[in-house]
């Protein structure tokens, strides 16, 4: 936005400021004052007066005073001051209640009930100055409890809010508890508003801080695992500082060039949720259905997770310490076999050729007493204790300081983690700061600036990615070290990578991304039914990657002189900077009216204008003399120094509008439109409508419904339908033009430029387009019980796929909208929280399962390798031949090669057996079909709380119930490329034990490692991903240590793990549903996922 | 009040009306380009990079991998992507033909980027230097289509830029698209082109009028069009006078590693490629240049020399080399089975590597006793990879090796030093050369045969002259079949591993015998028997030198020592020509396919 327009919004919002009117709220916040101020100040905001006998009160004592309501102020003023309040009019009566009797006990009788006038059960009733003492209502609601004569009661209930009451001089009393809002009154956040939750028409998930409070969240993405319904976190390996986890809304609902994440927005303003501190995240919704997030039009095809931070709260000054410390290990690793048993399946493969094998009886019996006597000679290697040496330590720190004086409010906070790899020069640090401002300049003007600044720093170990591959694939038999320490070159062909990993040779490489963001937010309401709100917020996204490969050089000998051999032919630096702005400008003004007490009628409008810029630039130079300065101007001024730059940006302009109308909160409907014109698409094809409409029956809202109110509190009926686009269509942010590529070629060595085109211009291109149906129930039972249901139907039209165009075209193909998914599902969220004196428990379970499937992709198919995309399956599909068994004796075999041969080779006793999928009387590859999905069905979470006085123990869930997962080469398969055996291996067929798990050895067959069923694995899983023991010290402790609340911790993530996955890999990672482009057979090499064990503390001063 | 409320909202609105526009050029983009002739020329340069193909396993061209799928080479065991081709089970999806195809067309794209365009800027450019431009462009174009219509019969003649509604081609007769490319290419605008382009500026990258003459030669031999290509390749010899002659090279025979290394490395090495005389055109790479490297060597070397040994020559290609009288090893007295490498073409070891020899300075053992061979670079010995460590069984001596023997023709010791240093083994910049003198020589020759009257003592002299230069006798005979079956001696010994013997074996018809039963590759080097690779078969020669073995026959009468390494299929009226791939049938509503596939 440029200034001229920035001046124009400011003149506005100024005239705002002058447009003022009579408050009529009570609105007491006060701090450390006596009791006679407060009184006054509450006769001039109010008018109501006090009357009483000077003597009766302390006029001096000091109050706090943080109320809304006029009773609340009252009780407030007066609190210990052993009076009992009466309002006559506009006046409030005091009566000093007995004195001198405060030891006498006294018995009250009463009755709890609720604000519709039915009884509360099981309602607990406590004497204030002494907790211990205290009971519980009973089926009619009434209890009987003897106090201290003057002591206020408590009155608690689950479900409802907590009552403070004084007796007075009444032996018998009517307590009316009010809903609590945590159940019913619940207010949600939704597109750039607030709802309450009962009011709700759409699908919204709401997640509160509270159920990722103590776990060791690095990556907030991982804090969402498992506890919304129809939300799916899949986290595909440990690094450090890259475990961040893949959300998915429903399903994917797109594949190919676009992309399938929600769109997630941090107070308003779009965002990335990992850039945020966990510990600083207040609330999160996520809007599922079309109705709900059609207000965010273009970006919101995959689902809105709309994120809000803690702010200062009116009255409360806090500062506040969290840390926790603790250390990671990898989840799992596989099994391998040791040199003996190496040696004896390497023989039996080698034999099963007809090959002859250096590993004789003789040889194996003896091989460890060569070890011992010439162990350069006679080697025996472990791998991945060798290499996985890193500490895993990891420690986070958070200090918050909340503070709030009259009408300012502020919450600032830092916090420090620093995260340790498994293997060692593998490490994250970061740092985040961040100030939430609030200033009430009065009741109709408002303002917030909230300031942010990350800095995330990893250190990556520049071998990082190939070290696991390496680890699980390299045999005992490779020598690692010589006798003299020093490092063998060679390892089954390719070079000894243990020198970078355990002594960090070999450069280094860093990533630095320093996020700073913004946002300013102007509030100003002239009537009551009117607000306008107005948010600038930039961002500012700077990123460093750093990446020096030095030179390893490796002795050819034990005791010898280092040998030529070497990594690589010379050392290299290649830095990049990346310079990112966001600009993002959001206006909205909205109308809230209710008319003859019933008819509630809200509409909202506003417009927002987002832009992005991109600058990148990148440099490279090589053969450093003096490799430990490792910058730019180091490197030789060669010829081959080199440098790049780009430029890219886009800007997306939109205008929407709300309407919310209900009658009594009982019959609702809204309905959301939104107009989004993208810089992304040829002029023509830029603009695009979006609508929604929703409606809810809250049954328990009739009036015939009031009779059983006491058991079904809550019953409501939701449908909705909408529109949603995705604009996030390919990784170019012009898709529609093509840039020809500038290259080069040489002759006579001479360097030319070269321009060609690779890739055909598509302008037709335009948003992908979602259109969801979703209905639903939510029900709330004795006040307890919630469940919440859903099942939609979503149908993703025009998808971006680079469709096949033919070879003659001669050029690769564009993208097209040709794709069309369907995704089908239902979800199922259900809570249960109670108390029983001093024991609490919740139960909090969700499960969901979508159907995918692919409608159209115009013929074609897509995938590589066991990946398929194709009409009538589900996105990521799994592509293979189906292994109908295994030949077990040579008639089996026979009959095989008789009936039908496969891939024109002999099959042995212990090969598998394909299914002939096509009937031609043999096996090719043209008899794969689709044996599996990698998309996750049904996905659950349950969370399990349990409490008792301080205690707090809490155990999350989480698991799929159905999907598949693919491995293969060296990760699973015995004999191929040079890999060496699992344990499991050893449970294969031989002419002995023909009933072997595993086919037959050999190095030479194919037949047995083609990607078939065989060695697809069921990656379904139950997982306790968190277990949690807290401790809260009693209340009692903490006025002698002048501390509000102190708390420790012990934390365990991914304790244990019941799948049927491959032995050694994780199944979380093992499928990569989430990503746009999946992979399967080579995700073993990743970084492991890891548990981590944590013990922290929480202070509140 | 509400007219306020309304002004305001609107203010707002209006402020936020911004632009949508936000597109930054990084580049020239479609639409404009060419703009200037320095921009077409960067066309013309990215249509001849797209010759020098980065995908050696998969592409035949303008590497040898062709040759691999035909009588004279052999494969690693289970390379399933080559053995279909020549097993007679390819399907449409088969990996080469598919490779093959789509860069066929992805050059054509990018040569009718410019041509398409050239007219804009026509009044920019001098008429020579314009004529220059397109003359290259459409000899590209024409190189491409002749050897496309080789692979797959007819093709798609496209002869423009293609889009998303302008894509359906059906197959154009082959005999047409030849026609056409032909006459694309009428002497009058060859006639532009210097006769070889500045060398010091483009080496051996561009076409010049020598090279555009015996490209359009070969086209016309290719298609039976022998007067024409007689022409042509006379045109082509005359304006090479002075300017491109065959190179010398050492023919010293070195019985064993410890004699010396033979090498042809002046010729198809790094010194070949910077200085060669007989280089007229090559595809270019370059470390230097973006996506221009190659990993030929590592495929073509052994174990002990950083390679892969992937590829090799077959048992039937070593027993075709003549003995050095000029006779076939069945016919003539000089040769000796029991040592084989005596008295043989000097070809044999300049072009192929067997066992007791040298390449790149490292000693190449297939003896399983011999668990070291020398390093001759460093002089100390190393570990003989070839036959022991674990990826022996990929050796020539192992199970899923190539046949005993590995090509040398293109093996520069640059590589093994290169690599030794560096470590990385997959990055070779040696040039691929595409057109030499001694092939221009052999199209000339065979041309003169198969014309109706043609000059058979110029195809008689021509054939000479490619065998004096290696020291072997002239051929005596002057009758067409007796030249016939002598050029087709020299094509397959002296044009070996360069990608040709696909293309021959079909234009001679001889494909069908050449390439059917079982290939041999030589018995396996055990310890009781570690000379066992020496071959004991004696074979049959026919007179298109095509060599076959009974399975029986041995020169001592002992047991046939050879061993099968694949069975190979031709099936007549399928195997001709590849498959149209997959993807082209599926999008391509015009497209049909090859009879049985």
């Amino acid at each position: 936005m440029n200034h001229c327009k920035t001046l124009t919004l400011i003149l506005f919002l100024s005239s705002m400021l002058a447009w003022t009117a009579n408050a009529q709220r009570i609105d007491l916040n006060l701090k450390d004052v006596t009791v006679k101020e407060a009184m006054e100040t509450l006769k001039n905001r109010s008018g109501y007066s006090f009357v009483y006998e000077a003597g009766d009160i302390d006029a001096r004592a000091k109050v706090s005073v943080k109320a809304t309501r006029i009773e609340d102020a009252i009780s407030q003023i007066v609190a210990g001051q052993n009076v009992s309040y009466e309002l006559r009019g506009k006046n409030i009566v005091l009566q000093k209640t007995a004195t001198g009797q405060q030891k006498v006990k006294r018995t009250i009788t009463g009755i709890v009930k609720d604000a519709n006038g039915l009884s509360v059960i099981g309602a607990t009733i406590l004497e204030k100055v002494n907790r211990t003492n205290g009971v519980v209502t009973d089926s009619q609601g009434r209890f009987t409890i003897t106090v201290s004569e003057g002591s206020p009661l408590i009155v608690n209930c689950i479900g409802y809010k907590q009552i403070e009451m004084n007796p007075g001089v009444r032996d018998n009393l009517d307590i009316v508890l009010e809903d609590d809002m945590q159940l019913l009154d619940e207010v949600v956040v939704v597109g750039y508003d607030t709802q309450k939750k009962v009011n709700l028409t759409g699908s919204v998930s709401s997640v509160s801080f509270d159920q990722f409070n103590n776990r060791p969240v690095v990556q907030s993405s991982t804090a969402l695992q498992g506890v919304a319904p129809g939300v799916t976190v899949t986290t595909g390996g440990g690094a450090p500082g890259s475990d961040s986890g893949t959300i998915r809304i429903r399903g994917i609902g797109t594949f190919g060039g676009s992309s399938a994440s929600p769109l997630v927005l941090i107070d308003g303003v779009q965002g990335d949720l990992n850039s945020l501190d966990a510990a600083l995240i207040d609330k999160i919704s996520v809007l599922k259905d079309a109705a709900s997030s059609a207000i965010y039009g273009s970006r919101a095809a995959n689902g809105v997770i709309l994120v809000t931070t803690k702010r200062a709260e009116k009255g409360a000054s806090q500062i506040a310490y969290r840390g926790y410390v603790g250390w990671q290990q990898a989840v799992t690793r596989p099994d391998l076999v040791n040199a003996e048993e190496y040696m004896t399946l390497s023989r039996e493969a080698t034999e099963h050729d007809g090959g002859e094998s250096i590993y004789t009886d003789e040889y194996i019996k003896n091989y460890r007493m060569n070890n011992w006597l010439d162990p350069d000679a006679f080697p025996i290697t472990d791998w991945q204790n060798l290499l996985m040496t890193g500490s895993g330590l990891t420690h986070n720190h958070n200090v918050t300081m909340s503070a709030s004086y009259g009408k300012i409010r502020t919450m600032a906070s830092f916090g420090y983690l620093s995260q340790e790899g498994i293997i060692k020069s593998s490490k994250y640090d970061r740092y985040n700061f961040r100030n939430n401002l609030n200033v009430d300049f009065n009741d109709k003007f408002r303002m917030r600036l909230d300031v942010s600044a990350i800095y995330g720093h990893r250190k990556i170990n520049p071998y990082q990615s190939a070290v696991f591959n390496f680890m699980n694939a390299r045999d005992p038999l490779m020598l690692a070290k010589w006798s003299d320490g020093s490092y063998a070159p060679f390892t089954g062909g390719s070079l000894n990578i243990l020198p970078m990993i355990e002594n960090g040779e070999g450069g280094n490489q860093k990533s630095d991304v320093l996020r700073i963001s913004a946002s300013f937010g102007l509030t100003y309401e002239p009537t009551k039914w009117l607000t306008f709100d107005f948010t600038y917020a930039p961002r500012i996204t700077l990123s460093s990657s750093h990446k020096f490969i030095d030179l390893v050089k490796y002795h050819s000998d034990p005791y010898g002189s280092i040998s030529s051999i070497t990594n690589n032919s010379y050392n290299y630096l290649s830095e990049g900077r990346n310079y990112t702005v966001y600009g993002n400008t959001i206006f909205t003004a909205s109308f809230h009216k209710t008319f003859a007490k019933a008819h509630n009628v809200k509409l909202l409008l506003g417009t927002e204008y987002d832009t992005r810029d991109d600058n990148n630039v990148s440099a490279y130079r090589q053969e450093f003399t003096y490799p430990q300065y490792d910058v730019l101007s180091a490197g030789a001024d060669n010829e081959f120094k080199n440098n790049s730059g780009t430029r890219a940006g886009w800007s997306l302009l939109s205008y929407f509008g709300r309407f919310n109308y209900n009658f009594k909160e009982r019959y609702l409907i809204e309905g959301n439109i939104r107009f989004d014109g993208s810089s992304r698409f040829a002029k023509g094809n830029r603009w695009g409508i979006f609508p929604s409409v929703s409606g809810a029956w809250r049954v328990t809202e009739e009036p015939f419904m009031v009779p059983v109110k006491n058991t079904l509190t809550e019953l409501k009926f939701r449908a909705s339908y909408g529109e949603l686009g995705n604009q996030n269509i390919s990784d170019s942010y012009y898709p529609t033009a093509q840039n020809l590529t500038i290259s080069s070629i040489s002759a006579n060595d001479i360097i030319y430029p070269m321009v060609g085109l690779n890739v055909l211009a598509n302008e037709d291109i335009t948003w992908e387009t979602s259109r969801m149906l979703d209905v639903g129930i939510d029900a709330v039972l004795w006040n307890k019980f919630s469940i919440t249901a859903d099942w939609y139907h979503k149908t993703t039209d025009g998808i971006l796929m680079r469709l096949d165009i033919p070879s003659s075209i001669g050029l690769s193909a564009p993208y097209q909208n040709a794709g069309k998914v369907r995704n089908v599902g239902w979800e199922v969220a259900l809570g249960y929280h109670d108390r029983k004196g001093d024991f609490s428990y919740g139960v909090n379970a969700n499960l969901s399962d979508v159907r995918n499937k692919i409608l159209d992709m115009k013929g074609t198919t897509g995938g590589s390798g066991v990946i398929r995309n194709q009409e009538g399956s589900s996105i990521n599909s799994l592509y293979a031949l189906k292994c109908i068994g295994m030949a077990r004796t040579q008639e089996e075999a026979d009959e095989v090669n008789n009936n039908c041969p496969q891939f024109n080779q002999t099959t042995y006793p212990g090969d598998l057996i394909y299914e002939d999928f096509n009937k031609d009387g043999k096996i090719t590859d043209d008899d794969r079909q689709i044996i599996g999905s990698m998309i996750p069905r049904y996905t659950y979470g349950l969370t399990l709380d349990f409490g008792w006085k301080g205690l707090g123990l809490s155990a999350q869930f989480q698991g799929v119930g159905k999907v598949d997962g693919y491995l293969s080469g060296y990760f699973t398969q015995p004999c191929v490329q040079g890999g060496t055996f699992r344990k499991e291996h050893l449970d294969r067929w031989t002419e002995t034990t023909p009933d072997g798990k595993f086919p037959r050895l050999s190095y030479a067959s194919e037949l047995n490692t083609k990607n078939s069923s065989y060695w697809m694995a069921d990656a379904s899983y139950l997982r306790l991903k968190n277990l949690q023991l807290s401790y809260k010290l009693p209340q009692s402790w903490m006025k002698k240590v002048r501390l509000s609340s102190v708390m420790f911790f012990a934390n365990a993530t991914n304790l244990f793990t019941l799948t049927g996955y491959y032995q050694g890999y994780d199944p979380e990672t093992g499928y990569q549903s989430g990503t746009d482009g999946a992979t399967a057979g080579s995700v073993g090499s990743n970084y492991p996922l890891v548990s981590t064990y944590t013990f922290g503390v929480e202070i509140k001063f | 009040m509400m007219k306020k409320i309304l002004l305001y909202i609107v203010t707002i609105a209006t402020a936020l009306s911004c632009s949508l526009d936000r597109f930054y050029e990084n580049g020239p983009s479609t639409g404009t380009y060419p703009s200037t002739p320095d921009e077409a020329l960067s066309g013309l340069l990215a249509c001849y990079k797209g010759l020098a193909n980065t995908q050696v396993q998969y592409c035949p061209f303008p590497f040898r991998v062709v040759d691999q799928l035909s009588d004279i080479g052999t494969i690693r065991v289970g390379g399933a992507a080559y053995e279909s081709l020549v097993t007679s089970v390819a399907t449409p999806s088969a990996k080469v033909p598919g490779t093959a195809y789509t860069k066929i067309y992805r050059i054509a794209g990018r040569i009718h980027l410019v041509l398409d365009n050239l007219d804009n800027i026509k009044v920019q450019m001098d008429p020579v230097e314009f004529a220059q431009l397109k003359a290259e462009l459409l000899l590209l174009r024409a190189y491409i289509y002749d050897m496309g219509c080789q692979f797959y019969g007819d093709i798609p003649f496209i002869d423009h830029c293609l889009s998303l509604t302008d894509y359906e081609y059906g197959r154009t007769p082959k005999e047409e698209v030849i026609d056409r490319i032909l006459s694309d290419i009428p002497d009058e605008l060859l006639d532009n082109l210097p006769v070889q382009w500045p060398y010091a500026q483009w080496g051996t990258c561009r076409i010049g009028r020598a090279t555009a003459y015996a490209l359009k030669a070969q086209i016309n031999l290719n298609w039976g069009r022998y007067a024409e290509a007689a022409r042509c390749s006379k045109i082509a010899m005359d304006l090479s006078d002075g300017v491109y002659e065959l190179d010398p090279l050492d023919v010293t025979y070195y019985a064993t590693a410890a004699d010396g290394e033979p090498s042809a490395s002046n010729l198809f090495g790094f010194a070949g490629e910077k200085g060669s005389k007989e280089w007229m055109w090559a595809a270019q790479y370059n470390k230097l240049a973006a996506a221009n490297i190659h990993a030929m060597t590592y495929t073509y070397s052994s174990r002990n020399a950083n390679g892969a040994s992937y590829f090799g020559p077959s048992q039937s290609l070593m027993d075709t080399f003549q003995c050095t009288d000029g006779k076939s090893i069945v016919e003539s007295p000089l040769y000796d089975w029991s040592n084989p490498w005596a008295n043989r073409d000097p070809r044999l070891d300049l072009y192929c590597l067997r066992s007791d020899s040298r390449v790149m300075g490292i000693g190449y053992d297939l003896n399983v006793t011999k668990s070291e061979v020398m390093d001759y670079n460093t002089g100390k010995m190393t570990n003989n990879n070839d036959v022991n460590g674990n990826k022996s069984e990929y050796g020539p001596n192992g199970k899923k090796g190539p046949g005993g023997y590995l090509w040398r023709k293109f093996v520069d010791r640059r590589y093994y030093v290169e690599s030794e240093i560096t470590g990385t083994k997959m990055e070779d910049e040696l040039d691929c050369c595409l057109m030499r003198y001694a092939t221009l020589l052999l199209i000339d020759a065979e041309a003169n045969i198969e014309m109706e009257g043609g000059d058979l003592a110029r195809a008689r002299n021509d054939i000479n002259t490619v065998r004096a230069r290696v020291g072997m006798p002239g051929v005596k005979d002057n009758t067409q079949a007796g030249l016939r079956k002598a050029l087709r001696y020299e094509r397959k010994v002296e044009l070996c591993a360069e990608g040709y013997r696909w293309f021959d074996i079909r234009r001679w018809g001889i494909a069908a015998k050449a390439v059917d039963g079982t290939v041999y590759a030589p018995g396996f080097s055990t310890k009781a028997n570690p000379t066992n690779y020496i071959s004991n078969a004696k074979p049959v020669i026919d007179d298109d030198w095509v060599v076959k073995y009974d399975g029986t026959t041995t020169w001592n009468g002992a047991k046939f020592n050879l061993r099968k390494l694949l069975t190979m299929i031709y099936t007549t009226g399928r195997d001709e020509v590849w498959p149209i791939p997959e993807t082209e049938m599926e999008t391509n509503p015009l497209m049909k396919q090859n009879p049985g596939y």
